[in-house]
């Protein structure tokens, strides 16, 4: 056993491992099937407050162990076991132990592994090592990223989650997509439907949607092209714009209506409202949405204009500035993690910042195609978020959509740019969404 | 596919209460709202519209109500909320104010335009 995974083991992990895995910490009635991988000479014993330093040396003294650490976490002790005995045999000694409160093997963890898709160097959004990327190649800073490899090693597959995408469509035939794409059954073989065209094929005559699916889910650790957010999806196609990008309030209103019955939990729309309006069968559309317990991940837009007022307080854009609160509105964030010049923004509206510049994704609308490009935009920021919503609802299967937006919300990282820009001053990250745990609902204390 | 054919029932139907209501009803008026300029942006498609039905109604109450101004299609689109197409456009104002006239009507709203979002150059981009 490498000195080095041991020490990871020991010194970062407990804490990470108990909040993450409450099945490993709960003390369980009956000892849960050894499964994992750990150190086979040692296991890690929790001895009660009341067992002072002589009771725990006799305990494992009596059984031929030796204390190798004690842990900087209240009466953890890393135990080195006999020779020879079995891990199942060591884990017994102790459990009828009245000084022991708890005894576990002591599993191991590797530093996590970045997928190897030859072109995961691009995606600064996923890990920005201040790298050049789009045309003419900008840095950023290192560090100012998703913060997702650490996620990445409790999970990358968000299969069992839908996430739809309203969008030009998607070709669900490009090399780094077919293989995530939602299975529709005989009823929708072509992974969706198509509201411009009125059929059951929603494959993109743009590209938009299908940049926007890969950034959700394009398939990762597959050796080519890139990654999403999801290495492993279920993405339902959703045709509601056209070639020139253009839907309308029905389309939007249908394709939410045919994600929420087939299933979707989580639903992408990279579009805006074409002027400042407000949009009641929109509006309704996403309260029925929220009636399902879908997450909806929308875009704050871009304006795009130099000199434009891009603040939302003012230029109403639907349906960010909607108020449900399954509603999770996106604004776009640069290389260095500032708010990117085209992005609207808004302190009421706008709920957190994600990657939006240079971001490389699937491209093409040909059969197989097997393109990449990059795109700028509110539009590839917000399936960055959508992707995310996946990732909680797939690792807690439990979490309504309330519990996803407040670890989407919660859990993301202080960012200067969007202090007073939006209502959480966050930008979103991964890993500590995931470790992020929802206060309790339904329950009530009693002060006596 | 069930999709299609809930709009095929629901445009067949509509367009018989059309007739029937151009045929028996008043003259329909022909008040349209004035031209949009040219270059203007669209912000709804002219003479779309969302109709919300109250409930227990059928689609011949959008007929009979809208049926004036020449219903070229109707689509479900769920929970009661049709999409309305007409041969002229009357413009929202006067859709609203004969909703207004109509119990069966629950609300009118224009069909908007949604876009992916206007555009977004990095500055020096090519």
């Amino acid at each position: 056993m490498n000195a080095l995974l041991r020490s990871i083991a020991l010194g970062t992990f407990v804490g990470a491992a108990l909040s993450l895995y409450p099945q490993v910490a709960a003390a369980p009635a009956a000892p849960p099937a050894l499964a994992g991988e750990y150190v086979p000479d040692e296991v890690l014993v929790k001895f009660k407050p009341t067992a002072g330093m002589q009771a725990r040396m006799a305990a494992m003294a009596a059984r031929g162990h030796s204390v190798v650490a004690n842990l900087n976490q209240p009466g953890w002790a890393q135990v080195k076991v006999r020779a020879g005995q079995t891990m199942e045999a060591a884990l017994a000694a102790y459990r009828n132990d009245a000084n022991v409160e708890y005894v576990q093997p002591n599993y191991i963890y590797r530093a996590a592994a970045a997928p190897n898709d030859t072109q995961y160097g691009q995606l600064w959004a996923f890990k920005n090592t201040g790298q050049p990327v789009g045309s003419p190649p900008v840095r950023g800073t290192a560090g100012a990223d998703m913060n997702i490899e650490p996620a990445w090693d409790h999970i990358t597959d968000c299969s069992s989650v839908v996430v739809a995408v309203l969008d030009t469509g998607v070709n669900y035939t490009h090399e780094d997509l077919a293989a995530n794409m939602w299975n529709g059954g005989s009823g929708f073989p072509n992974h969706g439907y198509d509201f411009i065209g009125n059929d059951d094929d929603p494959m993109d005559d743009s590209g938009h949607g299908t940049h926007v699916a890969g950034i959700v889910g394009a398939v990762g650790n597959n050796g080519r092209g890139t990654t999403g957010v999801c290495q492993k999806a279920g993405i339902m196609a959703v045709r509601v714009l056209d070639a020139d990008g253009k839907g309308t309030t029905a389309t939007a209103v249908e394709g939410i209506g045919f994600a929420v019955t087939n299933g979707a939990r989580v639903i992408n729309m990279s579009l805006v409202g074409d002027g400042t309006f407000f949009d009641t069968a929109l509006s309704n559309a996403i309260t029925n949405a929220q009636n399902r317990d879908v997450v909806v991940v929308v875009v704050a837009g871009n304006t795009g204009d130099v000199g434009h007022d891009n603040d939302l307080a003012g230029n109403a854009t639907y349906p960010c500035n909607l108020t449900q609160p399954n509603l999770v509105c996106v604004a776009a964030l640069d290389q260095n993690y500032a708010l990117a010049n085209f992005s609207n923004w808004g302190a009421t509206s706008v709920d957190v910042g994600a990657p939006g510049t240079n971001i490389l994704s699937t491209t093409g609308v040909n059969l197989n195609s097997t393109s990449y490009g990059t795109m700028n935009g509110t539009s590839m920021a917000s399936p960055e978020v959508a992707g995310l919503a996946a990732i909680l609802r797939a690792f807690n299967p439990q979490y309504t959509y309330a519990d996803t937006v407040g670890a989407i919300k919660n859990g993301g990282r202080s960012v200067p740019a969007l202090a007073g820009k939006t209502t959480t001053s966050k930008a979103v990250d991964v890993m500590s969404s995931l470790a992020y745990i929802n206060p309790p609902t339904g329950l009530t204390a009693t002060v006596r | 596919m069930k999709l299609g054919m809930r709009r095929l029932i629901a445009l067949a139907v509509t367009l018989a209460g059309a007739s029937a209501a151009s045929a028996c009803g008043s003259p329909a008026p022909r008040a349209t709202e004035a031209a949009v300029p040219a270059g203007a942006r669209q912000h709804r498609v002219p003479g779309e519209y969302l109709v919300t039905l109250a409930a227990r109604n059928g689609v011949e109450a959008i007929a009979e109500l809208y049926g004036r101004f020449g219903i070229k299609g109707i689509q479900d689109l769920g929970h009661n909320v049709f999409l309305v197409i007409l041969t002229e456009d009357p413009g929202p104002a006067r859709m609203e104010q004969l909703r207004g006239e109509d119990a069966r009507i629950q609300a009118v709203q224009p069909n908007f335009v949604y876009g992916t979002g206007g555009p977004a150059r990095l500055p020096g981009a090519r």
